[in-house]
């Protein structure tokens, strides 16, 4: 008797499992991985929304690679791109050391307002931003001539656009990714630093041969999931651009992604940009592999 | 290293904190004294920093481009709506990779980690195609359904379950005859309550602040969402600072309410998820 309702009780379980699974994986299914995976297929088409539909095989990939105007926006997105993470990340990592000290106070309170850009809207963002770089009559422009400095033609010049761009980036996510970092912080046992101290190593010395290597993992997180979001940048340069596909007069700080929705929903050419949207794929996948291959070959130099 | 100090040893430390919070602050507060002020005061020398007196202005400049309450009410059905069916979707599979024992169990999960690196955002083009097949284009439900499921929530709540609800219990309750869904609901479920909750906030707050997808999915004024409605006043011929400012903070304003009140548990979430991830 009693195997056999172990026996049921297994079957029952194993339904169980699957119909649990299968609201997430039939949603996910549906939304997620289907149009990415139809994004492949429709980029072997001339596709439009009106109705062509006409195989071209590689006809779509073989105009990405010759395009001059994918190249100038990949360009300009790994430009924003090392503007905003690089010095986010060290900032972040910084500001976590501080958080991380023994007897800082209001403890909840600054770790709460760090965190507070973190829940504004990529739109909010740039329309704010966009505002106080104003070429002429901004807030920043003032302080500039204040100092005694030329004013910057932010909107107008390819660097200081893509550094605001980059600005309203680091803007929102350096709390984040402060908190990040200071978990991580937290999860270090006390001891290393205690040894270390007995052995009269600087706090220099510290950071370099405890913190760094223990917050590996987390700085390798860190910089993937800051790849992936950066190179896909979107609401920040249309908004800076005034709300067009065109990322600035020059098409100076148009982004990959710009581009893509450019081609997919102005020139309603869906096959192109589906070309365009896998390359960035196949791109993004490059960068992390070589977060990869860095971060493996760091911590094999170790041993 | 640890580094530790006092408000009279290091007040350059607690300095540098200061600016950073008025920096993190420093944008809220000035949308709020353009959006009180003229048109004029976005380009005065020295720039406006107190608050005018021109706000209701301001907010009946806002609701002729478009109904202020109607985009509310939207953005807040979408958001509760993707908030509560995410963590329901996400807590009942985590739950089932977590405590129930059952072929393929594993090599699911491994699949679910793999979505993890696919750019979701990528597959725009067929979503749009897909809602234009059924017949969803400028509807709310666009809007929903590609957010009701999420690959880090699943892995999220599965690492919640596993660390939080005892697989005794879950034994127990079978013993006693309940039903797995009876199990999941009654004991797993209130266990994980707190992450859950601060999954929920962040799927609400990601549903709010969404941009690019409403942007090509609505048309009609009738089912603009908040971004997409700064974004209509930012884009109109005639550009009004107040306007778009006042705008971005009237947008911005549950957000931050939400925020207020629920601080601690979101710098907790954004911590937690760190560990784990």
């Amino acid at each position: 008797m009693a195997s056999k309702k172990v026996h049921i009780s297994r079957k029952n379980e194993t339904v169980a499992g699957y119909v649990f699974l299968s609201p997430f994986f039939l949603l996910f299914g549906a939304f997620g991985l289907l149009p990415i995976l139809f994004t492949v297929y429709v980029s072997f088409f001339n596709w439009d929304l009106l109705g062509t539909q006409e195989w071209v095989g590689f006809a779509n990939y073989q105009e990405l690679f010759a395009d001059t105007r994918f190249y100038a926006a990949l360009g300009n997105t790994l430009s924003i791109f090392l503007l905003s993470s690089v010095p986010q990340l060290i900032a972040a990592l910084l500001l976590a050391i501080v958080l991380n000290a023994k007897n800082l106070k209001l403890r909840t309170f600054w770790r709460a307002v760090i965190l507070f850009p973190f829940i504004t809207s990529t739109v909010a963002v740039a329309v704010v931003f966009g505002a106080m770089f104003a070429d002429h009559g901004g807030m920043m422009n003032w302080g500039l001539q204040l100092l005694g400095l030329q004013p910057i033609m932010w909107h107008a010049d390819t660097l200081p656009g893509q550094i605001v761009i980059a600005l309203m980036v680091n803007w929102r996510w350096t709390g984040y990714n402060t908190l990040i970092f200071l978990a991580a912080l937290q999860s270090i046992p006390a001891e290393l630093y205690e040894a270390a101290e007995v052995d009269g190593a600087s706090k220099l010395s510290q950071f370099f041969n405890i913190t760094i290597p223990q917050i590996r993992p987390t700085i390798f997180f860190t910089v993937v999931t800051s790849t992936i979001g950066g190179l896909q940048i979107f609401a920040e340069p249309f908004q800076f651009g005034g709300g067009n596909y065109s990322g600035g007069a020059s098409g100076q700080f148009r982004t990959v992604t710009l581009f893509l929705f450019d081609q997919a929903f102005s020139q309603l050419r869906l096959g192109y940009s589906s070309a365009i949207a896998i390359g960035l794929s196949l791109i993004i996948a490059v960068v992390v592999g070589i977060n990869f291959f860095i971060s493996n070959k760091l911590v094999k130099g170790d041993k | 290293m640890k580094i530790s100090f006092n408000w009279l040893k290091q007040p350059s430390l607690y300095g540098m904190l200061v600016a950073v919070a008025l920096l993190s602050i420093f944008p809220f507060y000035w949308m709020y004294v353009i959006g009180s002020s003229t048109n004029a005061a976005i380009a005065t020398v020295p720039p406006t920093v107190l608050p005018g007196d021109q706000w209701n202005n301001t907010f009946s400049h806002i609701m002729e481009m478009f109904n202020i309450w109607t985009v509310y009410r939207n953005s807040f059905f979408v958001s509760i709506v993707v908030a509560v069916v995410q963590v329901f979707t996400s807590t009942l599979a985590g739950f089932a990779f977590a405590k129930l024992r059952f072929r393929g169990n594993n090599a699911l999960f491994g699949l679910t980690m793999a979505f993890l690196m696919i750019p979701v955002q990528l597959g725009i083009i067929p979503l749009y195609l897909l809602m234009a097949n059924l017949s969803l284009v400028d509807t709310l439900a666009a809007l929903i359904l590609p957010y009701l499921a999420s690959v880090f929530g699943v892995f999220w709540m599965r690492q919640a379950m596993v660390s939080n609800v005892p697989q005794e219990l879950i034994d127990s309750g079978q013993m006693d005859g309940a039903s797995f869904f009876r199990v999941y609901w009654a004991i797993a479920l209130p266990m994980v309550r707190s992450t859950a909750f601060v999954l929920g906030l962040f799927a609400f707050l990601t549903a709010w602040n969404d941009f690019a997808w409403p942007l090509i999915i609505t048309q009609t004024p009738d089912n603009f969402t908040a971004q997409v409605a700064v974004s209509q006043l930012n884009a109109a011929n005639n550009p009004s600072y107040p306007a778009i400012l006042g705008g971005s903070l009237v947008m911005a304003m549950p957000l931050i309410v939400l925020f207020v009140v629920t601080a601690k548990q979101f710098v907790a979430g954004v911590m937690d998820g760190a560990v784990k991830g």
